[in-house]
């Protein structure tokens, strides 16, 4: 074995969607860091859906973008369509997602991280590790080298003894046509590991020019779309449309002569079971009495006619696969380019980690993404981030950086993953953040660029922006707040929309908190507009503003909670707490505290198994250790 | 780390003063030892548990401090959890001072204020809730609140809150699953189900809130003022009011306010009364050292009697009343006209009540007694006394509660979106979590054992 002449402070394995965030971060903060990769082509690519965003995962991609990472701008520069999902909702629900040409956004990041000084990259595979005393050391690879390093993250996605399987038919790989990774599982069990194995799968593709396009609903993108990047000035100004169509009784039955060769399909789900649903078989299942599902035609890219079946995940037998397509409407005669399959792979229960992401078995070994057990480019980028970030911190001598959920769905996500562990592929939903109001898609970067700014992650000009952003929007609320304006200005307005005149001059700001008005509609009528001050980008100062006001008792009551839990999380668990020998609280409340030693009884408090009763003694007895309040 | 409760805690179980008995209590693991090494009878280490035994305290001198009883408990099946011995010794603090001082002596700790209960609470006896409801018995002013509180303490009103909120909980789960796939377009939470347990939720809120007022005069009994010129008869009324039966007279121990000067059971009610005769000379309610006293008295009280001698052709009562409504707000008060059998025509429907001070007779006390607490305590009607709210902090819980309740039945109603209903009701379900135990936090607990005092 030889031995690379330079030192790196970090390696980075596995060039995926946490790889290359994990790489720019640690690059960013000042560590020397190596990315080893498989295949340098294969950067940044997206095994599924070549999409960005959605349903509380457009949350987590802002949340990226507002601490620097790399996802917001790659999409909004690959991005075909844009739409903000959940409009009709609320704004904590509001989720935006884009569908992107996956070439360009590959390009994209492939091209960041090449920009990046203190950044090299190595395609080779990692297939051992290097420990000393429960340190690590560095790694070797299958090419013979010994790299040294003070930290490193493994980012190996679904690649770990990955297993395709088409029906009954298996091989293996870790995505369609690219080899699995093997050695590093035996290694990590080696160094006392305990890992698991996942399943998830990914839809067929099939060929555009073979769909009846006139029986299929169009859906177009936003009219105007609101980007992913804080720093983005210009969107497409074309966007590509998708096309909806569903499944219906007959193809159900189709696919259910397949479920017996389905190695995605469960079984009946019991009671509430597993909320996200991985396969078309299991929604079948689950939603027994829905005669239809939605099913979403999305084009690849923008010269492309891959299409890409959104909502029809499986791992049927291809030739079951094909029979249940050609019968839904519009797909009769169509040619499917690739099967849709289901990868398992090796995970790891992320309760064998730290806050930080940080492993408790070896120090200086960080785990982030896929290999933790969540599903999804964003969750995986959100661990990335994070695990770079403190890899770097940690090779610095930095006490680690811990996001709250109350700061960040990014914090929800680790906290949940640390906490709890996982038995299924892990995915964000906007329902596991108690915060919702709070972690808007709106305010990432007010909630997260100046603290990134801190930490050496984001740049000045962020910063800027994201001040000149807050002060244009407290400006602007100010104004409004101050202004009036008159009955017979604004009543022709609100008589449109439904609601009642005003019988005098009123604040602009209460007359918008009406549900059926918008700030906008009242100031373009009123002739006010000039009371808006501008800012860079494309996001909606007026929008912004209109959330602030209608929603500020709710925004208000969640920061009072917010305190009130904060008092938990401070309360700090010493790390050789004995929690076998507290006799007052249950068994399986001490096993599980010993287990994953929490940090501080709020996070103590959201361990399962854990009751109200045993956090109500836990608490007590922290202070009865020093003196009962008086 | 090892969090530690090694040591033995002692302290008085009884008051202070005068009284036939006093109690000394010790809990912990020595507490045998301990007892055995100052008793002079029965070795208590051995002696089976709740039993008691007739001895002698006796300092390492040797010289007797007082003959004692003591009962031994063994733990387990304790009231902490612990070992306890309690000396029953004679009453007056002479002898219970110099018990205290030996056990102190010979290796225990004086306990903190509700340590014992904490104890119960750390050994799993008692939970949160029965803790509170044990601080409340302790103060409980009659049998009638002391029955309110046992009730508590067997988890009679927070059993059906913790029902309503389970329901609760499994409903709002199925509309955040419905927000998780809102692109699927699926129901999954029956909207008339959810309107039907709000509507319950609002109504068991809004019945336990109005009993708060009960509860809190049965808890804390009915601050009664009684006000007016000079001659108008106040002190009458006082002597009256303390000649009648049950009456117990002079200070109240353990209150932090100022004197109060006759103190009444009725109806299971603790009825205290505040004479402000001496209060102001003149006429003049704004009067300097007049105004610091009777401001201390009008604005903790939460009824007024405006006491006017109707041969007295002047009356500065309106202007009186309107005085104190510009500098406390809202007021309670009873106009009361006295001397009314030196007058032949009195305009009734000035006044609540037309007495004689003088010549009050039993009968006539009670029907007055009747109309003071038909005004405050008996101005709530409640089907079921055993589910009454005494506490202020579950009052202030169940408002916040009520407020969210409110809130998530009008989005409902108006279609509203399922994040804003789920926002709602979360706020509902930790503010009654805070009354059952469910949900805690430092503050709660705070709370709770911070109104315990010393000893138990």
């Amino acid at each position: 074995m030889s031995a690379l002449n330079s030192a790196y402070d970090i390696i980075v394995v596995g060039g995926g969607h946490a790889g290359s965030e994990a790489a720019a971060a640690a690059a960013r903060t000042g560590s020397k860091t190596l990315l080893i990769t498989m295949s340098l082509e294969a950067i940044g690519r997206m095994s599924c859906n070549p999409a960005i965003g959605g349903i509380g995962k457009g949350q987590i991609a802002r949340e990226i973008d507002a601490m620097g990472g790399l996802m917001g701008v790659a999409t909004d520069v690959s991005g075909i369509q844009f739409r903000m999902l959940n409009r009709s909702k609320g704004p904590a629900v509001w989720s935006p997602r884009a569908q992107c040409d996956r070439h360009v956004y590959a390009a994209e990041i492939r091209k960041m991280l090449e920009a990046e000084e203190n950044l090299f990259m190595r395609a080779d595979m990692a297939v051992d590790l290097l420990t000393e005393n429960g340190e690590i050391r560095g790694v070797i690879t299958q090419l013979g080298m010994e790299i040294r390093a003070k930290a490193v993250i493994l980012t190996s996605g679904t690649f770990m003894n990955g297993q395709i399987h088409i029906g009954k038919k298996t091989h293996g790989g870790g995505r369609m046509g690219e080899g699995a990774s093997v050695g590093l599982t035996g290694a990590l069990l080696a160094l006392g590991f305990e890992s698991g194995r996942l399943k998830t799968g990914t839809p067929p593709r099939l060929d555009g020019r073979t769909l009846d396009y006139s029986v299929l609903e169009e859906q177009k993108g936003d009219e105007h779309p609101t980007p992913f990047s804080f720093m983005t000035n210009k969107l497409t100004e074309t966007q590509r449309s998708c096309w909806l169509t569903f499944t219906s009784p007959a193809v159900h039955d189709i696919l259910r002569t397949g479920f017996e060769h389905s190695p995605m399909y469960e079984g009946r789900i019991k009671g509430r079971g597993p909320r996200y649903c991985p396969s078309i078989e299991d929604k079948i299942d689950r939603f027994a009495d829905k005669d239809r599902h939605q099913m979403f035609l999305e084009p690849e890219g923008w010269n492309t006619d891959e299409i890409y079946v959104n909502g029809f995940s499986t791992s049927l037998p291809e030739d079951v696969q094909l029979a249940a397509i050609r019968s839904v409407v519009g797909l009769e005669r169509v040619h499917m380019l690739r099967p849709g399959y289901a990868i398992e792979y090796d995970y790891f229960q992320p309760y064998q980690l730290r806050y930080s992401l940080e492993t408790k078995n070896v120090r200086g070994l960080f785990f982030a993404g896929q290999i933790n057990g969540t599903t999804g480019y964003e969750e995986a980028a959100a661990q990335g981030l994070i695990a770079g970030l403190n890899a770097s911190r940690f090779a610095q001598g930095l006490e680690p950086v811990v996001l709250k959920r109350s700061e960040a769905y990014i914090g929800v996500l680790v906290d949940d993953l640390v906490a709890k562990g996982t038995e299924e592929p892990y995915r964000m939903f906007t329902s596991r953040a108690e915060h919702r109001m709070m972690l808007r898609q709106d305010n990432a970067d007010e909630r997260l660029t100046e603290m990134a700014f801190g930490w050496g992650l984001v740049q000045e000009e962020r910063l800027e922006r994201m001040t000149k952003r807050k002060n244009a929007r407290q400006a602007t609320a100010k104004s409004v707040r101050n202004t009036s304006v008159k009955p017979e200005v604004v009543n022709p307005y609100l008589e449109s929309v439904g609601t009642a005149p005003i019988k005098q001059s009123e604040r602009i700001a209460k007359v918008a908190l009406r549900p059926q008005v918008t700030l906008q509609g009242i100031l373009e009528v009123a002739n006010k507009l000039d009371l808006v001050t501008e800012s860079e980008g494309l996001e909606s100062i007026t929008e912004m503003v209109e959330i602030d006001l209608k929603y500020a008792g709710y925004i208000e009551r969640e920061n009072d909670m917010v305190l009130r839990l904060n008092k938990m999380e401070s309360i700090r668990l010493p790390d050789d707490l004995d929690y076998h020998g507290m006799t007052n609280i249950t068994m399986e409340a001490r096993e599980k505290l010993s287990r994953i030693k929490p940090e501080n009884l709020g996070q103590a408090s959201r361990i399962s198994g854990i009751s109200p009763a045993d956090v109500s003694v836990l608490m007590v007895m922290l202070k009865a250790g020093k003196g009962v309040r008086k | 780390m090892q969090v530690a409760r090694e040591d033995t805690i002692v302290a008085r179980a009884t008051p202070r003063g005068a009284s036939a008995l006093s109690i000394v209590r010790l809990s912990g693991p020595n507490a045998r030892a301990i007892a055995t090494s100052v008793f002079e009878g029965q070795d208590l280490q051995t002696v089976p548990s709740h039993t008691a035994h007739v001895g002698f305290l006796a300092g390492a001198d040797g010289v007797d401090v007082d003959q004692v009883v003591s009962s031994v408990f063994v733990a387990p099946g304790t009231a902490t959890g612990e070992d306890i011995v309690e000396f029953t010794c004679h009453g007056g603090d002479v002898a219970s001072d110099a018990a205290l001082q030996l056990l102190v002596r010979a290796g225990a700790r004086y306990a903190e204020p509700g340590e014992f209960t904490l104890r119960a609470f750390l050994n799993g006896k008692v939970d949160l809730a029965q803790a509170e409801a044990i601080g409340e018995l302790i103060h409980a002013r009659s049998q009638r609140a002391s029955r309110v509180s046992m009730a508590h303490l067997r988890g009679v009103y927070s059993d059906e809150l913790s029902a309503v909120r389970s329901g609760l909980m499994e409903l709002i789960a199925l509309v955040e699953l419905e927000l998780d796939f809102a692109e699927e377009d699926v129901e999954f939470a029956d909207r008339a189900r959810l309107e039907g347990l709000l509507d319950g939720a609002i109504e068991r809120l809004s019945s336990l809130l109005a009993s708060y007022r009960l509860g809190a005069a049965l808890s804390k009994g009915v601050r009664v003022v009684i006000a007016g010129k000079p001659n108008a008869g106040k002190s009458t009324l006082m002597n009256a009011l303390v000649g009648y039966d049950r009456v117990m007279v002079s200070d109240i121990p353990g209150t932090t306010r100022d004197e109060v000067d006759a103190q009444i059971e009725f109806e299971g009610v603790s009825f205290q009364f505040v004479d402000t005769a001496g209060l102001r000379e003149t006429t003049d309610v704004l009067e300097a050292e007049g105004v610091r006293r009777s401001e201390a008295a009008f604005s903790t009280a939460d009824l007024i009697l405006y006491m006017h001698d109707l041969t007295d052709a002047v009356t500065d009562e309106v202007q009186f009343v309107q005085t104190l409504k510009k500098q406390f707000g809202d007021l309670n008060v009873l106009r009361i006209g006295n001397k009314v059998d030196a007058v032949s025509d009195v305009q009734n429907e000035r006044y609540d009540s037309l007495i004689s001070a003088a010549t009050m007779d039993e009968s006539q006390l009670r029907d007055l007694m009747q109309l003071i607490y038909a005004n405050t305590a008996g101005d709530v009607v409640v089907s079921d006394e055993q589910q009454v709210v005494t506490s202020q902090r579950h009052r202030a819980h169940l408002e916040s509660a009520l407020e969210a309740a409110s809130r998530a039945s009008v989005q409902l109603r108006s279609g509203g979106s399922g994040d804003l209903l789920s926002a709602d009701v979360r706020v509902i379900i930790e503010q009654i979590g805070s009354i059952t135990g469910e949900v805690t936090n430092e503050d709660i607990l705070g709370k709770i054992f911070s109104s315990f005092c010393i000893g138990k």
